[in-house]
């Protein structure tokens, strides 16, 4: 047990000292330890490659961010891909990822977003106070695929959109 | 400032430093897809001249075709036949008069003359004549460009058909089919 050792001179009238110093630990914890950020979307149908662009579709990502006190942070959500889509074995033809785009731009975007080479930015939320202990943000975005080879084999193409959210 | 105040004031700090110096992320995937349909197209590049049934003589039907499909597909086949109940070939007005199925034949390449329903292929319940089996083993050979057709013939002649028939114009229809299996 570690005892504390308040200067004599100090005035603890109505708070006790152990609670003090238990409660100034646990805030300076909290931002360190306890954040969590989870991200979950909506499901995309599939697209059919009937015209070019494809049709339209909406994604929606939910962001919840967690655990921290008195401040949420600055949240960042973005998407990306790391392969192309691609089509069952035997099919050496596959849809780029710069051919996915994100409110009618590439997902592949030669920026850095969220820590990450190439991401697409889908929003940014500004830093707040906020005593709500967790803080959700819902943002949509549009998705199609445009510029894809028109010599593509009649197949399923099928890719993996990463969606990440940074809290700084 | 007494020792209450001093811990508030570093409470406060500390919060705010904690938070602004904090970085997390998180992640989470979602599937991406996308289809293309399969398509074959088959055409004859010219009809059939008619044909005098005075004085028979084979013809050669030209066909092109075209198409896209799965990779699990394996072959594509190209065939034609006579529908027995909507293809046969018929007279004007009042006449009765058919010229059915089992007297058209068709020859492929060296191959001998044969009733043109004579075969299996195609999927074709009623038979068919197999014309030709494209392979198919590479994206190449599954996706044939509407630019660059597959060129395929079948001879066409009628055969047996009754001295007695009454003199008139037969119309019919020939149905070419390209199946993928």
């Amino acid at each position: 047990m570690q005892s504390l050792d308040f200067p004599a001179s100090c005035e603890v009238e109505s708070v006790p000292r152990i609670f003090v110093f238990v409660l100034l630990v646990v805030a300076v914890a909290l931002p360190a330890m306890g954040q969590t950020l989870s991200l979950s979307a909506s499901s995309l149908s599939t697209f059919p490659l009937t015209s070019d662009p494809t049709t339209t579709q909406t994604l929606t990502v939910t962001t919840n961010v967690g655990g921290f006190f008195l401040v949420i942070p600055q949240t960042t959500v973005c998407a990306y891909m790391t392969a192309n889509m691609a089509g069952k074995p035997g099919n050496t033809g596959s849809i780029p990822d710069t051919s996915v785009q994100m409110n009618s731009t590439s997902i592949v975007t030669g920026s850095t977003n969220c820590g990450v080479a190439t991401a697409y930015q889908i929003a940014n939320h500004a830093g707040a106070f906020c005593f709500c202990g967790t803080k959700t943000y819902t943002d949509s975005v549009t998705v199609r695929i445009a510029g894809y080879p028109t010599t593509l084999e009649a197949d399923t193409y099928t890719g993996t959109i990463t969606l990440i959210a940074t809290a700084q | 400032m007494n020792f209450k105040n001093v811990m508030l004031t570093i409470l406060l700090v500390a919060v705010a430093l904690g938070a602004a110096n904090a970085q997390s992320s998180g992640t989470s995937t979602t599937p991406i897809v996308a289809t293309k349909a399969e398509s074959l197209t088959i055409t004859a590049n010219a009809p059939l001249a008619t044909y005098n049934l005075g004085a028979l003589a084979a013809q050669t039907l030209n066909i092109s075709s075209y198409w896209n499909v799965n990779p699990a597909k394996a072959n594509v086949t190209i065939c034609v036949y006579m529908d027995p109940t909507t293809g046969v070939m018929k007279g004007t007005g009042t006449n009765a008069s058919v010229i059915d199925q089992t007297m058209v034949q068709t020859k492929v390449g060296a191959g001998a003359w044969a009733n043109i329903n004579a075969g299996t292929a195609c999927g074709v319940a009623g038979g068919a004549t197999l014309i030709n089996t494209y392979p198919l083993t590479t994206t190449a050979t599954r996706n044939i460009p509407s630019t660059s057709p597959k060129a395929d013939s079948v001879q066409v002649q009628l055969n047996g058909v009754p001295a007695t028939y009454e003199a008139d114009t037969y119309t019919g229809t020939l149905t070419l089919i390209a199946y993928a299996l």
